[in-house]
């Protein structure tokens, strides 16, 4: 600068590109950044972990009771109290705090078929998107304010039952552009279940028909079932898990027996000369199933059977085959069989009504009219790891979106 | 450049400047930083998908008729020594199994080599054999993700049939526990 205190154009001209420099790298300098930002997806693919996590090697988990209403059902019968989250009713849906599909806290990775049935069920929990009461944003994503988008599927790689076509289950909505994801491996625990051949050749055939009642009980002795050396992939716990029980071939006992062959059930011709049961006038067409009872401890009195739901099948093989689902504690209505009767019987819970634990037996008897035509079935068929169809584990892939 | 009076000759001036900010901005700008935060994603997910296979291998999937545990899927490869059948199972039956196809469409590259060691121990030293090698094309060395390495213990009954001659030599023939690696990359 002069004396005069003018500018000399050298100086502006070196400001001005120095003011301009500096503008410039402070405008580049975020930029510069953008790749030590974290991307997006970041925060996602955590979420996917978690749920993940949650899904596969957590059996979730059920309060005692409602958190709306407060305890006000336990104690009663008929309490949901204490039951794992799959078997929890409309009304108690929201006890259920976690949705777990593991079989067992110390079983990753090994799912319940129950469970999976259950979490997929889109009647019985919430999967629209824009609502508030979304129940797999709350009780799986534990984030009921902030709007996760999810989709969350399940396929078999393996088949279910050979010659079934493949599962495939997906709640949530379809993956859109960017996402977090993870995708676990895991197996799949299905239920068991039995089929029993009455044929009169059979241990199940009874040998007369004096006897006080015709009727054939399924024996459920908790003590083999909840064997401690069993792991619980392969335990047979049927207070988690519907059994069916398959019986056929009635038609082969009526009027019929090992002892004393009846040639009545097999031909109508021989029927006058049937000495045995004289008193019949008409060849035999079909047993009557007259009742269904509970035995608790397998020797106490008859009880009327209690269960969650009790589907009964007759005949499906045929055109007049029906299937019903039993009230618990109320008398069955006589119903004819023909040849077949399924019974698939929903978990034995909760114990304290029934006495079916690890430590007690329980059986199930299915009465027959003990008039003409007689039923000669008897015994006791043991549900035992031996004596019924244990599925294989199935392997499947299950895969969680999160955005 | 610069004149006897140490002046700038204004207009060089100005265009060297701009050059070199223009330059710093570019080889600045042009070096993304792959922070492990990032890394540790697509390998976390690698991980855990080859962790849950081996669990999946190594779990029987009924009981015998004494009601004890079958054999599992990967203890019997590992007892045979079955090389193929290890490398088919992990990648054919669950990565890319044909048929089944994920509900993801960007679950990332289908085609995933593996490589899987045996290690055991010997009287006094830790030793390894390979159960499954990759074939001689290893993929794009220079595009290829980096690798994750998933292990899981596995009960052998004896010493596997079908062993190299220097392992058949090294590896007791008694109960054991041998631990089963598996290097997993994306090509």
């Amino acid at each position: 600068m002069r004396d005069s205190a003018q500018l000399p154009v050298d100086f502006l001209v070196g400001f001005t590109i120095f003011i301009l420099s500096l503008i410039m790298v402070a405008n580049f300098v975020p930029s510069l950044l953008v790749g030590l930002q974290r991307t997006t997806g970041i925060d996602y693919d955590a979420v996917a972990y978690r749920t993940g996590v949650v899904l596969v090697e957590d059996p979730g988990e059920k309060t005692g009771c409602d958190l709306g209403t407060g305890c006000v059902d336990l104690g009663k019968p008929d309490s949901q109290g204490f039951r794992p989250w799959e078997q929890a009713d409309i009304y108690h849906k929201n006890e259920i705090l976690r949705l777990g599909l593991a079989v067992s806290s110390n079983t990753p990775n090994i799912l319940s078929i129950n469970k999976i049935n259950r979490f997929f069920d889109t009647t019985f929990f919430n999967d629209q998107f824009d609502s508030t009461t979304n129940d797999y944003r709350s009780k799986l994503l534990f984030s009921p304010t902030y709007q996760y988008g999810y989709n969350v599927t399940l396929q078999n790689i393996s088949p279910m039952k050979a010659g079934e076509p493949a599962l495939k289950m997906s709640v949530g909505q379809p993956y859109p552009a960017g996402y977090g994801y993870i995708r676990r491996y895991v197996l799949i625990k299905q239920n068991t279940n039995a089929t029993v051949n009455v044929n009169k050749t059979m241990a199940f055939n009874a040998v007369s028909d004096d006897q006080v009642k015709q009727e054939f009980r399924i024996r459920l002795d908790g003590r083999i079932l909840y064997n401690r050396s069993i792991d619980n992939p392969y335990k047979i716990d049927l207070l988690r898990e519907p059994f069916t029980i398959r019986i056929t071939n009635l038609s082969s006992v009526l009027n019929n027996s090992a002892k004393n062959p009846s040639p009545i059930a097999n031909s109508s011709s021989q029927w006058a000369t049937n000495f045995n049961y004289p008193a019949e006038l008409l060849p035999p067409t079909n047993a009557t199933l007259t009742n269904i009872v509970f035995y608790p401890s397998c020797t106490a009195p008859s009880i009327p059977f209690y269960a969650d739901r009790m589907n009964l099948t007759v005949d499906p093989e045929l055109p007049s085959g029906s299937t019903q689902i039993l009230p618990s504690g109320t008398p069955l209505t006589p119903l004819p069989v023909v040849n077949t009767i399924e019974l698939s019987v929903d978990p034995l819970w909760p114990p304290g009504v029934i006495l079916f634990d690890e430590y007690n037996c329980l059986e199930i008897g299915l009465v027959f009219q003990n008039n003409l035509p007689h039923t000669l079935v008897t015994g006791s068929f043991l549900y035992d790891y031996t004596n019924v169809t244990r599925p294989s584990l199935s392997t499947g892939m299950l895969e969680v979106g999160i955005w | 450049m610069v004149k006897d009076g140490a002046q700038l000759y204004t207009m060089e001036g100005i265009a060297a400047g701009l050059i070199m900010l223009l330059t710093t901005y570019l080889v600045l700008g042009s070096t993304s930083v792959y922070t492990p935060g990032d890394t540790h994603i697509t390998d976390m997910q690698l991980e855990q998908v080859g962790s849950d296979i081996l669990k999946i291998m190594d779990t029987p999937r009924n009981l015998t008729n004494s009601l004890r545990p079958n054999q599992s899927d990967l203890a019997l490869m590992v007892n045979t020594t079955d090389q193929q059948g290890f490398n088919t199972s992990f990648v054919g039956t669950y990565l890319n199994k044909p048929g089944i196809s994920a509900e993801a469409t960007q679950s990332g590259s289908s085609r995933i080599m593996i490589k899987a060691t045996v290690w055991f121990r010997n009287q006094s030293s830790l030793q390894s054999y390979q159960l499954y090698a990759p074939p001689g094309n290893l993929g794009n060395f220079s595009a290829r993700e980096p690798g994750v390495r998933v292990t899981r213990l596995v009960h052998l009954s004896g010493k596997p049939t079908g062993l190299g001659p220097i392992a058949s030599v090294n590896m007791r023939n008694k109960p054991q526990e041998a631990l089963v690696e598996v290097l997993m990359w994306q090509v």
